[in-house]
């Protein structure tokens, strides 16, 4: 039973494929499967799974319900000039509150094994490969440039433009512009055959139009950079930026000690989905990324044993270990390119009888 | 009906009066008649309970007519679903909807399903009428379970549609079947109000042309691996 288990299963990567899958078809089609109120029973308990505009998915997202609630409570109330009371600081607490349970135990996980669109950008990378066309690692040297931007998103897009319009001082119709910007929201909905959220709104004011063109232009550009470029819109993703607020409180997380042959090595950034250079030159504390997605890649094709782990509380769920690292390798390299099958011509004469 | 000053609702109804009203929550899926009338009721905080759907239904009989009407109401929450609530049994002529809307709304376009029954037996091949503020008149028949699908027509009015309310602009519509039993005419009544198709102001053609523009925009970054010792 157990070896059967381990032929399914037999590495980290092939386990993480079946939960993406299981996720994946709850938070795009969860409505099918469970019903439509049971899907919004889960957005109440989950937030943070899939997307609000897709009806026939199994949750919405936390940004949905912290965009409104900046908007018509916290930003309604204040523009009322009215002492913030309970009524709206609760809404807002149960919302982080329930976001930080289920990133208390998950952690980071939620990106690489939750997530839809990660998991959506994770196909395409590997259809790039099979396309044979080349990846394209972002340069250390510009991580520094492109970190700030999910954090900028998340302040600006998230809390701040939808508390000015609670305020009155900007349109209604940036009420959640984050959303109004999301490939999620097009990529999902798109999945389930709903053109709507494709289509762009033309008869609303110039910020709907100017946000529909910003999400459309997203989305595509996302759709062809994710077959070169290794997870492009989790780079600046906003939930990426949430939940590396809360990394080092979570019960799952990554850790790494320091050895001899890392400065040599590095092969843990190769396998890295978000080229993070420090998973190589820290360890302790540092190595823990912001962009970490947890996926455990680096520990799956670390060559040496129990150098990088992947850790829920004290227990060590995944280890590097060096034997494991063989097998790894013959099946596919760090960068994701899968090793083809070689096909050897027996030589002439030779037959079947022997 | 019409949501009053917190706490809690008054219900209002027009073109007549009723003998009662009876409220039903997905907490309290058993009826709890409420205080008022004959045109007028008030609906305390508690009886709210925590939030979720509310369930009206106002009924009066005059000589051998049984009249009802009902609705619903709807306050976001974290609550409990309403399919216990609504396929509790009732009793008279009812029109039931298999589901009710959540965030959203109910849309121009969108298929709708509602059971109609007679205490609490599914009425099979039986008329049900719509009817649209917007002016449609349409008949459905139930199917032999004793449900009727409703696809609700794209006739909103122009003046509905003002630019301030955009999507959310609202059109009421009223759903009624008779029925004739044991010496007495029944008519049952279901209204709420449905919204504009959201592709009225959307484009798909231009929404396609940016998101290939997008693509456009990646291409660069695509780029053939180039052979090894070639």
């Amino acid at each position: 039973m157990l070896d059967r288990l381990k032929q399914m299963v037999p590495t980290l990567s092939r386990f993480r494929f079946l939960v993406q899958l299981l996720t994946f078809a709850l938070s795009v089609y969860g409505g099918l499967l469970v019903g439509s109120y049971a899907a919004e029973k889960i957005s109440t308990a989950l937030p943070a799974l899939s997307c609000a505009y897709d009806s026939a998915n199994g949750g919405y997202c936390a940004l949905v319900p912290l965009q409104h609630q900046m908007d018509h409570r916290v930003g309604a109330v204040m523009a009322r000039a009215q002492q913030i009371t309970v009524q709206v600081l609760i809404p807002v607490f149960v919302t982080f509150t329930t976001f930080l349970i289920f990133f208390f135990v998950l952690g980071k996980a939620f990106c690489a094994w939750v997530c839809p669109l990660g998991t959506v950008q994770e196909w395409l990378a590997k259809l790039g490969r099979r396309l044979g066309l080349e990846m394209r690692a972002v340069p250390a040297g510009k991580l520094g440039k492109l970190r700030p931007v999910k954090w900028l998103i998340l302040l600006g897009l998230v809390f701040v433009v939808p508390l000015l319009v609670g305020l009155g001082y900007a349109p209604h119709s940036a009420g959640n512009p984050y959303c109004d910007i999301c490939p999620s929201r097009i990529v999902t909905t798109l999945l389930t055959a709903n053109t709507e959220e494709l289509a762009i709104r033309t008869g609303g004011d110039g910020v709907s139009l100017g946000l529909g063109i910003v999400a459309n232009l997203l989305a595509g550009f996302m759709i062809v950079a994710a077959l070169a470029i290794r997870q492009p819109f989790c780079r600046i993703c906003p939930m990426l930026a949430m939940n590396a607020l809360f990394r080092h409180a979570s019960l799952l997380r990554l850790t790494k000690v320091a050895h001899a042959k890392c400065d040599k090595c590095g092969i843990c950034t190769k396998a890295c989905p978000m080229d993070i250079p420090e998973i190589h030159h820290q360890h302790g504390r540092k190595a823990f990324n912001e962009d970490c997605t947890l996926c455990g890649r680096c520990a799956e094709f670390c060559p040496d044993d129990k150098i990088i782990q992947i850790k829920f509380g004290p227990l060590a769920v995944f280890s590097s270990a060096r034997e494991y690292y063989k097998r790894r390798v013959k099946g596919e390299t760090p960068e994701g390119e899968v090793k083809p099958i070689r096909i050897i011509r027996k030589p002439a004469g030779e037959t079947h009888a022997g | 009906m019409s949501r009053g000053g917190a706490p809690g609702l008054k219900l209002e109804v027009s073109g007549g009066s009723f003998d009662q009203v009876q409220l039903q929550t997905p907490e309290v899926p058993q009826a709890v008649v409420l205080q008022g009338g004959p045109s007028s009721w008030s609906v305390s905080k508690p009886q709210m309970g925590t939030g979720g759907h509310l369930w009206f239904v106002a009924s009066k009989e005059e000589g051998n007519q049984v009249l009802r009407a009902s609705t619903y109401f709807f306050f976001p929450a974290k609550h409990q679903v309403p399919t216990e609530m609504l396929r509790a049994p009732r009793g008279g002529l009812e029109i039931v909807p298999m589901r009710l809307q959540e965030h959203g709304g109910t849309r121009e376009g969108s298929r709708w399903r509602f059971l109609l029954r007679h205490e609490n037996q599914a009425l099979a091949n039986h008329s049900l009428q719509l009817e649209t503020e917007g002016g449609t008149r349409q008949t459905v028949t139930s199917d032999a379970n004793g449900i009727a699908e409703i696809t609700f027509p794209r006739d909103f009015l122009a003046e509905r549609l003002t630019s301030k309310e955009g999507m959310n602009a609202r059109q009421d519509f009223v759903l009624s079947v008779r029925h004739e039993a044991g010496g007495k005419q029944y008519l049952t009544t279901y209204n709420h109000s449905y919204n504009p198709d959201r592709m009225r102001e959307r484009s798909l053609p231009i929404g396609v042309g940016v998101l290939a523009l997008g693509m456009v925009l990646a291409t660069p970054l695509l780029r053939r691996k180039g052979k090894k010792n070639a």
